[in-house]
């Protein structure tokens, strides 16, 4: 009976790897192996026949690069001074890990136009000062979005690891006669780098999967991401082959880089001593202004979006072309009356595909954490394994595999949940171990002893435990799917638009004010969840982030 | 209800552990399973809650077979290391919920929670969260939610290890005058051999998932039946020497450094090598030279306040613990030559 019972997990975990294997795994496989075409229409002889795409590779490699050192530059001295140091404004520097939840690249994207595009405001008020500035497509803007989307991921990735430094270390280099500067540099420094380059590798592969801001801002650089995106849904006939290979160098692209970014990450587990951490040294007069203005000016920068955001919902607008200065509630009418479709699919999908990830995920890693069995290793590595796929290409996934077939999804609203679960499925579960893995299995075990069946006891003392993690997790599940773009705009079909997808094509036909007013939702539809979870329910959202 | 163990096998991470164990538990008895870290002791104590499968064999409480009953239906109650309180109950709610599982009615669960917390002494806290206690209440509490379900068997995990030395004194008599008052089989382990020996009716000592000897208190500090259980149990000089053959009881001459000694065999020896068994503080020391002792050097005197520790190295190299009490007899400076003696009543001759 004894064997009996255990089979019970077994058995959740075989289903659970099945769901996997039909969901994530056999849809990865079509990709992989739609590159290779039929017969002489091979993706890889047509990869290496047409130089454009050799340059996309080349330039989603250099766009890569650049930001990767731009977020670095950004990152890691506030995260520094953040840590170390005390200065004026410190403490708005707090909101920035909020920012890139806030703010999806959509949005981001637009915004950034709407200040420096060739119609911006920004633009015109330069313009009609006789101040000409290069234009904002491109590189200039790819490389200045992308940095202020992403630097946050250094910051909290390095700001961990300084706060985690046991000072300690540091102190006895110093009474070992070393200078505070130099001890700082040969001791802090190589303890602190591999979480710095773990997070600089993050932005690389995020940089490398990244669609709304390459697609909206870079036109004139072909990027894998978009050059995948056109060949799934290229108007006059989409080219399956060509859409998988070019999805499969995205992908070995960033195995690569998340292969080199595991070797980094395991040769620093020396490095897990806590210990004592430092404390914040005052920075007063010249030094401490001069921080302090950089830093608010950083959190003031990236908070434009949200402003303009709501200067272009209110700005009155004929066609394209923005009356900057002139005000009006027209674009919110007009969203609320005629087309409020985009806000209530958001809110449905997001809504079931939250309680369905966050069930899964729960389940799973309790599988994984606490009834390891001979499924439970093949489950860790395949709900990791979207952290690999960027949304581009699980989309791509989905539609090759559920098009037709054994399970004809397209055309539904499932596929669009489906797509936004998958994506999210990672951060589910790290966010559910993590808190499993503070539960002593002892307590299961007191419960078990005192006359509670084990599934009882998941239920009466496991999921009470795990509740606050998975609200957390839940809000973070809401507010990174209702923005979700590059997968849900592959799968979708007409009428099922979202948020982010509807912004998307106002963005393409250059109605600004349409799409903020749509943005100004999306961004109220992020917000209040945040503050009602973080303020009402104190529920720590970042406790298990990062 | 007795608890008896058959012929059981045990694996654990693909190794097995335990092999062929057999032991009878006395009802009512408070049974301790004492060993170092890695011996097979929790494993041992895991299996008969049913945490651990058992690979072949049979475990019966009172007559009733359990070998593959699951934990939840074996009626125990278990006491944790890390006191395993479930932290979103309160006191109350954590010593009501085997009560609670068991569908008794709210005002019984009322009343029995109650007695069981004033029992640890704890009657007023009901109301708090775990994280509001000390590590003593904490396992007060483990307690009293083992104890309140009136369960067939107790079994204890190694419960005073996370405590402070004087609060593992105070919950080590809470433990034993609970268990004596209701009289509810109990297994604790411990790698404590000083807990073991002051709470335990009977002790099995462990090692390598084996039970090396089982007995009363006395019984395993006065006859080891193995130098193992010697060493554990009284961290006794161990020192080998030669031997003739003798029956079990017997005591008679063995010969350590060329100098002959009087030692009881606890068990029928073969002649040949054999280990003398003598504790620090049944050795004396005598002036250089008395008859019937052992030449030997001070090489390190320690004063510890009660009795004072030697380390005497003999001629040929061999270093001994000597305990004497403090006062008269600490009057040897080291470098002094000195004689050892041997009480033959108190030093033991096992086989290697």
């Amino acid at each position: 009976m004894s064997r009996q019972f255990r089979s019970v997990w077994f058995w959740f975990s075989a289903l659970a790897l099945g769901i996997l294997a039909v969901f994530l795994l056999y849809p990865l496989l079509r990709v992989l192996t739609g590159s290779l075409g039929s017969g002489s229409h091979s993706g890889w002889a047509l990869l290496a026949a047409d130089p454009k795409y050799f340059a996309a590779i080349l330039n989603t490699i250099v766009l890569g690069v650049a930001v990767t050192l731009t977020t670095t530059l950004i990152g890691v001295p506030l995260a520094y001074f953040t840590a170390r140091f005390e200065f004026p404004g410190k403490s708005i520097v707090a909101v920035l890990p909020l920012i890139t939840l806030v703010i999806p690249e959509v949005i981001a994207a637009q915004t950034w136009l709407m200040m420096l595009g060739n119609n911006g405001f920004i633009t015109r008020y330069l313009g009609a000062r006789g101040i000409d500035i290069p234009s904002f497509y491109g590189w200039p803007g790819l490389i200045t979005v992308m940095t202020f989307t992403y630097y946050t991921y250094i910051y909290i990735g390095t700001l961990a690891a300084i706060r985690g430094f046991d000072v300690q270390l540091e102190e006895a280099a110093q009474s070992l006669g070393t200078s505070p500067a130099r001890s700082r540099l040969r001791v802090m420094l190589p303890v602190v780098l591999p979480s710095v380059l773990a997070s600089a590798l993050l932005v690389f592969t995020l940089v490398v999967g990244n669609f709304a801001t390459a697609t909206i801002l870079g036109s004139r650089v072909p990027l894998l991401s978009v050059l995948t995106y056109q060949a799934a849904v290229a108007e006059g006939g989409s080219d399956p082959v060509m859409q998988s290979t070019l999805a499969t160098v995205s992908i070995a692209l960033v195995m690569i880089v998340l292969f080199v970014q595991r070797w980094i990450v395991s040769r620093g587990r020396h490095e897990v001593t806590q210990g004592r951490g430092a404390r914040a040294e005052r920075l007063r007069g010249l030094p401490g202004l001069f921080i302090g203005l950089l830093a608010g000016l950083l959190v003031v920068v990236s908070l434009l979006p949200l402003g303009s955001i709501v200067i272009g919902a209110f700005t009155v607008s004929r066609g394209p072309v923005m009356r900057w200065g002139e005000w009006t509630t027209a674009h919110v009418e007009r969203l609320v009356r005629i087309a409020p479709d985009p806000v209530l699919n958001t809110l449905a999908y997001s809504a079931v595909a939250t309680v369905i990830g966050i069930t899964f995920s729960a389940l799973v890693s309790y599988l994984i954490v606490k009834k390891r069995n001979i499924l439970t290793p093949a489950l860790d590595y395949l709900t990791a394994l979207p952290l690999a796929l960027s949304g581009t290409i699980i989309g791509l996934g989905l539609v090759m595999s559920f098009n037709t077939g054994f399970l004809p999804l397209t055309g539904t609203a499932s596929i669009i949940v489906l797509a936004y679960v998958v994506r999210r499925l990672p951060f589910g579960i790290r966010n559910s171990s993590s808190t499993l893995y503070n539960i002593p299995n002892s307590i299961e075990e007191a419960s078990v002893s005192l006359g509670v069946p084990p599934v009882a006891t998941f239920f009466k003392v496991v999921l009470p435990l795990m509740l606050p993690a998975v609200a957390a997790a839940a809000v973070l599940t809401w507010t990174t799917t209702v923005a979700e773009l590059s997968a849900s705009i592959i799968v979708y079909s007409g009428g099922r638009e979202t948020m982010p997808i509807q912004i998307y094509k106002l963005i393409d036909s250059n109605l600004m004010a349409s799409a903020s007013a749509y943005g100004l939702v999306l961004v109220a539809v992020i917000l209040i969840p945040i503050i009602v979870a973080t303020r009402v329910f104190k529920i720590d959202l970042f406790s298990s982030k990062a | 209800m007795g608890i008896a163990i058959e012929n059981l096998a045990v694996a654990y991470g693909g190794q097995r552990v335990i092999d062929g164990l057999e032991l009878t538990i006395e009802p009512g008895s408070f049974f301790t399973l004492l060993g170092p870290s890695g011996c097979g002791k929790t494993t041992l104590l895991r299996t008969i809650a049913g945490f651990v499968p058992a690979e072949r064999g049979h475990l019966r409480f009172g007559g009733t077979e359990v070998t593959h009953l699951p934990p939840h239906k074996r009626d125990i109650g278990m006491v944790f290391q890390d006191y395993a309180l479930f932290p979103d109950k309160t006191v109350f709610d954590n010593v009501a919920y085997g009560l609670r599982a068991r569908k008794q009615a709210e005002g019984v669960i009322k009343s029995k929670v109650q007695a069981a917390l004033e029992r640890v002494g704890l009657g007023h806290l009901g109301q708090r969260h775990p994280a509001a206690l000390s590590g003593g209440q904490r396992q007060r509490v483990a307690l009293a939610r083992a104890l309140v379900i009136q369960p067939q068997v107790l079994l204890m995990d190694e419960p005073l290890s996370n405590l402070d030395a004087k609060l593992r004194l105070q919950v080590r008599e809470t433990i034993v005058e609970l268990q004596r008052e209701a009289k509810i089989t109990t297994v604790f382990v411990t790698h404590d051999r000083e807990e073991a020996l002051a709470m335990s009716d009977r002790i099995g000592v462990m090692n390598q998932g084996r039970l090396e000897q089982v007995g009363t208190a006395a019984q395993i500090y006065r006859e080891p039946r193995t130098s193992y259980v010697a060493d554990f149990v009284g961290g006794a000089n161990l020192v080998e020497v030669e031997t003739m053959a003798r029956q079990a009881g017997e005591t008679g001459p063995v010969v350590l450094d060329g100098t002959a000694i009087a030692a009881r065999a606890p068990a029928a020896l073969a002649a040949g090598r054999a280990t003398l068994v003598a504790r620090p503080e049944d050795i004396l020391l005598a002036e250089p030279g008395t008859a019937g002792t052992l030449p030997g050097r001070i090489a390190h005197r320690q004063y510890l306040g009660g009795k004072t520790s030697y380390k005497v190295v003999l001629d040929s190299g061999r270093v001994l613990a000597v305990d004497l009490q403090s006062g008269a007899h600490d009057r040897f400076e080291p470098g002094a030559k000195v004689g050892l003696g041997f009480d033959p009543a108190r030093t033991l001759v096992l086989a290697s």
